[in-house]
C-alpha cells in the first residue's frame, strides 16, 4: 500500500471513526469535551433542535409553575417582577391572584425552606480572625457555624446544637471548648443558667463539637429566650460564640395526639385535640404532604382564642390548592405546633379606644399590677411540637372543591386596591 | 367620538375622584436610643428634647398632609406589645400628658392602624381613608411581626383595614449579621460592630456590648428575626428596596461570602430572602444561570436560556421593587437591584419610590 493509499485509508477509517463516534455521541446525549469539527456542527443542529424542544418542555414547565406558584409570583418567577414594575406593583392583579386561597391555607413549595423545616434555626457562617487581621480585606482565618435542628424547646424537651469549625481551606478544625453553657434572656440579665452537656457530633458537615441543655427548673429564668453561649479556642484565638432559642419549661398547652378530619366544602380539615392549662392567643401551623412523594401541599397558620380545657384546634386545607398542584391520596400532617401569645391585653379590646380605656380604669391593682408583670415576661410560650405525622384518609381530586376563596376581605380588598390602589403612571 | 371619549374620560376620572379615599402614607420607624411616638409630627423625645427626628426632612415634608408617624421606644423589642401606662414616662420614672401610651412597636402600630384621627391614630379602618405602610429597617421587622399574628376577628369587629401595601427600605425583618457579631467578645467578630459604629459614627450604645444590650439589638438576631413565619403576611404585600454602600465599613460578606449589606443590614435581610442567604443581588441574578440536566456541554444555548435565574426564593408577599431610578432618588445598581445608599441613607430614598410608585 503506497502512501497516499495509506492515507486514504486512514482517512475513511478516521472519518468513518468521527461519524460513528458522533452518532455514538448523540446517543449517549454527549459529554466528551474533544469533539471533531464536523460532528460538532452535527452536534451543534442536534443541540438546535434539542433547545427547541427543551425550549417548549420549559416553556409548559414555566407554565405549571405560575399556575402552581401564581400566589408567590416572586418565588416563581422574578422576570415578572420586573416587567409587572415597568407600570408599578398592579396590586388588582396580585390580590387576585391572593385571595385564590384563604389567609389560613396557603401553598407550601419546595423553596420554602424556612416553612420546609420550620423547626431548625437558621445560621450563617461566621469568620474568624486571627489578631491584626483586615476584616474588611483579609480572608478569614476559621470559619464557625452553628447548626440547630430546634428553635423552641418545651417542658423536657433537650435543645441541642453543634458547632462547626473550619479553616480558610474548608478542612474541619476541633476546637477546644472552655466553656459552654446556657444564658436567662435580656429581660432576666443574661445571667449564666447552667452548663450544657457536651458531645461529639457525628456529622462533620455539621460540626463535630456538640452541645445539650434542657431546663433544670420551671421557673422564670430558665423561659425565654435564652443563649447557648461557647467560649472556645482555635489554635490560639479565642472567641466566644452565641445561638439564641426559646425555652418554655411550664407548657401553656399539649397536643394529646387525638386526630380527626373531614372534608368541609370541599376543603381538608383536621383537627388536633389540645389540652389547655393557660387560655389566651395562640398561633397554630401544620404542613400537609402527599404521603407518597413527600411533595409539599399547603401550610395552615390560625390564630385561635383558646380557653382552658380539652379542645379541638383546626388546621384548613384548602380544596383547590389540590387541584392548583394536581395531588390526591393520603397525606401526611407534619411540624404540628403552636404557640401562645404572652401579652398583657387582648389586642382585640383595644381597637376601640374609649371600651378600652374604660376597662383599663376598671381594672384591679392586682391586674394592673399582673399586666406590668407580664411587660417583663418572654413574648411566647411553645407548645410541644407533635413529633410524628398525622397520616390522612387516602382522597381523590375529585373530592376536593376547586373554586377559589370568596369572602368579604377579598371583595372588599379587592375593591379598595381597584379604587385606590397606586399606579399612577410614570415614565418607563 | 373624540369628543365622546374626552367626555367619558371626564366622566370616569370623575367617578374615580368620587370614589378615592384619603390617602395616608404610615412611616413605621427602626432602631434609635430615642422614645418616639405616634402622630403627624416626627418628633423623638429624650431628656426633655422633643426636637429630635428619625425620618429627615424628605420624609413627609411635600405631602404633610397624608404623613403619619408610628413611633415607639427603638430601643425595644420591635415584636412587643408594650403594657398600658396612663401618659408618657419620662427619664426620671414618672409620666406626662394624656394617656394610653404603650411606647412598643406592636402597641404603637395597632393604635396608628385601628384608632381614629380623633383618638390619635390613623384610622385606617375607615372606609374613607386608605393607607400605605412605608418603613425602615427594624420598623419592617416590626410590620412582619404585626401582620404575621393579625387577627382576622379584628376585621370582623372593627371593620375592614384598608392597608394593603408596605414599602420596605433596608428592612431588618430577617435580622442583622451585626447584632450577632455583638457577642463575638473575645473574637475579631466584634471588629464588625466596630466598623459600623466608625462609619455612623454613632454612640457606643448603637449596637451594645453585652453589658448593655437594648432589647432591640437582640430581637435582631438573625436567628430570632427569622423564628417566626414571615410568609404569612394576612395578604399585605411588602416591596423591598435595598442600599447597597456599606459605607465604607468594609463588611466581612462583601469579600469573602460574596455578599453585599448597607452597613447594617445584608441583602437576605433587606431584600426579603426567606432564608439567610449570602447573595450579592436582590433578585440573585448575578449567578450563572443553571442549566437543565441532559443539555450537552457543548450547546451554547444551555447557559443563554435561563428558564429561571434565581437560586434563592423571597418570603411569600415579599417582592423587590427593580426600578429604582425613581427621581431624584438615583443611585441605583441595576446589576444588583439596589440603591448606592447606606441603611440609613435608605430614610431618604423612600419619598421618590413613594413618589415613582404612584402612591
Amino acid at each position: 500500500m503506497n502512501k497516499r493509499a495509506l492515507f486514504s485509508t486512514l482517512g475513511l477509517v478516521l472519518i468513518a471513526g468521527l461519524i460513528g463516534l458522533g452518532l455514538i455521541q448523540r446517543r449517549l446525549g454527549a459529554s466528551h469535551p474533544h469533539v471533531h469539527a464536523g460532528v460538532e456542527a452535527d452536534a451543534r443542529d442536534d443541540a438546535l433542535s434539542q433547545e427547541s424542544s427543551l425550549r417548549k418542555l420549559a416553556d409548559a414547565d414555566d407554565e405549571t409553575y405560575r399556575r402552581t406558584y401564581d400566589t408567590n409570583i416572586a418565588v416563581a418567577d422574578p422576570r415578572r417582577v420586573l416587567a409587572q414594575n415597568a407600570s408599578g406593583p398592579d396590586l388588582v392583579t396580585h390580590y387576585k391572584a391572593y385571595f385564590r386561597y384563604p389567609h389560613n391555607s396557603r401553598p407550601l413549595n419546595d423553596d420554602m425552606f424556612s416553612l420546609l423545616d420550620p423547626l431548625k434555626i437558621q445560621t450563617a457562617p461566621v469568620p474568624v480572625f486571627k489578631a491584626n487581621a483586615n476584616t474588611a480585606t483579609d480572608r478569614p482565618d476559621y470559619v464557625v457555624q452553628f447548626f440547630a435542628p430546634r428553635q423552641s424547646i418545651t417542658g423536657d424537651e433537650v435543645f441541642s446544637a453543634t458547632l462547626r469549625v473550619q479553616d480558610a481551606n474548608g478542612v474541619e478544625v476541633l476546637p477546644t471548648i472552655e466553656k459552654a453553657s446556657v444564658l436567662s434572656d435580656i429581660k432576666t440579665g443574661r445571667v449564666e443558667l447552667s452548663q450544657a452537656e457536651q458531645f461529639e457530633g457525628l456529622q462533620p458537615e455539621e460540626g463535630l463539637r456538640g452541645f445539650a441543655w434542657k431546663a433544670p427548673a420551671k421557673t422564670r429564668p430558665y423561659w425565654g429566650e435564652l443563649e447557648l453561649s461557647v467560649s472556645l479556642d482555635i489554635d490560639g484565638v479565642k472567641l466566644v460564640e452565641t445561638l439564641p432559642f426559646s425555652s418554655t419549661p411550664a407548657a401553656p398547652a399539649k397536643f394529646t395526639g387525638h386526630f380527626s378530619e373531614a372534608l368541609v366544602d370541599g376543603s381538608l380539615v383536621v383537627k388536633a385535640e389540645l389540652e389547655a392549662s393557660e387560655a389566651g392567643s395562640y398561633v397554630f401551623e401544620g404542613s400537609l404532604y402527599q404521603q407518597a412523594s413527600n411533595a409539599p401541599v399547603s401550610w395552615a397558620r390560625n390564630i385561635v382564642h383558646v380557653h382552658v380545657g380539652t379542645q379541638n384546634i383546626e388546621y384548613l386545607f384548602f380544596g383547590r390548592i389540590f387541584h392548583d398542584k394536581e395531588l390526591e391520596g393520603a397525606f401526611a400532617l407534619r411540624h404540628v405546633r403552636g404557640y401562645r401569645m404572652n401579652q398583657a391585653y387582648d389586642p382585640g379590646a383595644m381597637l376601640d379606644r374609649t371600651l378600652f380605656m374604660q376597662q383599663q380604669r376598671a381594672q384591679s391593682s392586682d391586674q394592673q399590677a399582673r399586666a406590668l408583670e407580664i411587660a417583663d415576661e418572654p413574648l411566647h410560650q411553645f407548645v410541644a411540637v407533635w413529633p410524628t405525622d398525622y397520616l390522612t384518609q387516602s382522597y381523590q381530586l375529585a373530592d376536593f372543591s376547586d373554586k377559589e376563596y370568596d369572602g368579604p376581605d377579598k371583595q372588599q380588598t379587592l375593591e379598595a386596591v381597584a379604587q385606590n390602589g397606586n399606579g399612577v403612571s410614570h415614565a418607563p | 367620538m373624540a369628543l365622546a371619549g374626552g367626555v367619558l374620560g371626564l366622566a370616569a376620572i370623575s367617578l374615580t375622584s368620587d370614589a378615592a379615599a384619603a390617602r395616608k402614607i404610615l412611616y413605621v420607624q427602626g432602631k434609635i436610643d430615642k422614645y418616639c411616638y405616634n402622630g403627624t409630627l416626627d418628633r423623638c423625645y429624650q431628656n426633655g428634647d422633643y426636637g429630635a427626628r428619625y425620618w429627615g426632612g424628605l420624609v413627609g415634608s411635600t405631602r404633610r398632609s397624608e404623613a403619619y408617624f408610628v413611633g415607639y421606644n427603638g430601643t425595644s423589642d420591635p415584636r412587643e406589645w408594650g403594657s398600658y401606662v396612663n401618659g408618657w414616662r419620662l427619664s426620671d420614672g414618672t409620666y406626662t400628658g394624656d394617656g394610653p401610651y404603650w411606647n412598643r412597636a406592636q402597641s404603637q402600630i395597632h393604635a396608628a392602624l385601628w384608632w381614629g384621627p380623633d383618638k390619635g391614630g390613623a384610622g385606617c379602618n375607615n372606609a374613607n381613608n386608605y393607607c400605605v405602610l412605608a418603613c425602615h429597617s427594624a420598623g419592617c421587622y416590626a410590620l412582619d411581626y404585626y401582620f404575621a399574628h393579625f387577627d382576622p376577628s379584628w376585621e370582623t369587629s372593627a371593620g375592614h383595614l384598608n392597608a394593603y401595601t408596605i414599602y420596605a427600605v433596608a428592612s431588618a425583618s430577617g435580622g442583622s449579621e451585626l447584632a450577632n457579631a455583638r457577642t463575638g467578645v473575645g473574637g475579631t467578630v466584634k471588629a464588625l460592630a466596630d466598623a459600623a459604629l466608625n462609619v455612623y459614627g454613632l454612640s457606643d450604645s448603637w449596637w451594645a456590648g453585652p453589658d448593655n444590650l437594648w432589647p432591640m439589638t437582640a430581637a435582631l438576631e438573625t436567628a430570632l428575626a427569622r423564628s417566626f413565619n414571615h410568609d404569612a403576611t394576612a395578604g399585605r404585600s411588602t416591596y423591598h428596596s435595598a442600599g447597597i454602600d456599606s459605607g465604607g465599613a468594609g463588611w466581612f460578606t462583601d469579600g469573602y461570602f460574596g455578599s453585599r449589606n448597607d452597613g447594617a443590614v445584608s441583602f437576605h435581610s433587606a431584600c426579603g430572602y426567606e432564608s439567610q442567604v449570602t447573595t450579592n443581588n436582590c433578585l440573585d441574578a448575578g449567578g450563572t444561570c443553571a442549566s437543565w440536566s441532559g443539555c450537552p456541554w457543548y450547546n451554547p444555548f444551555c447557559t443563554r436560556y435561563c428558564r429561571d435565574f434565581r437560586k434563592y426564593t423571597h418570603w411569600s408577599n415579599h417582592y423587590v421593587l427593580t426600578d429604582g431610578n425613581a427621581y431624584g432618588a438615583g443611585g441605583f445598581d441595576t446589576s444588583f437591584y439596589a440603591y448606592n445608599k447606606t441603611h440609613l441613607q435608605m430614610r431618604g430614598v423612600l419619598p421618590y419610590i413613594l413618589e415613582w410608585y404612584g402612591e
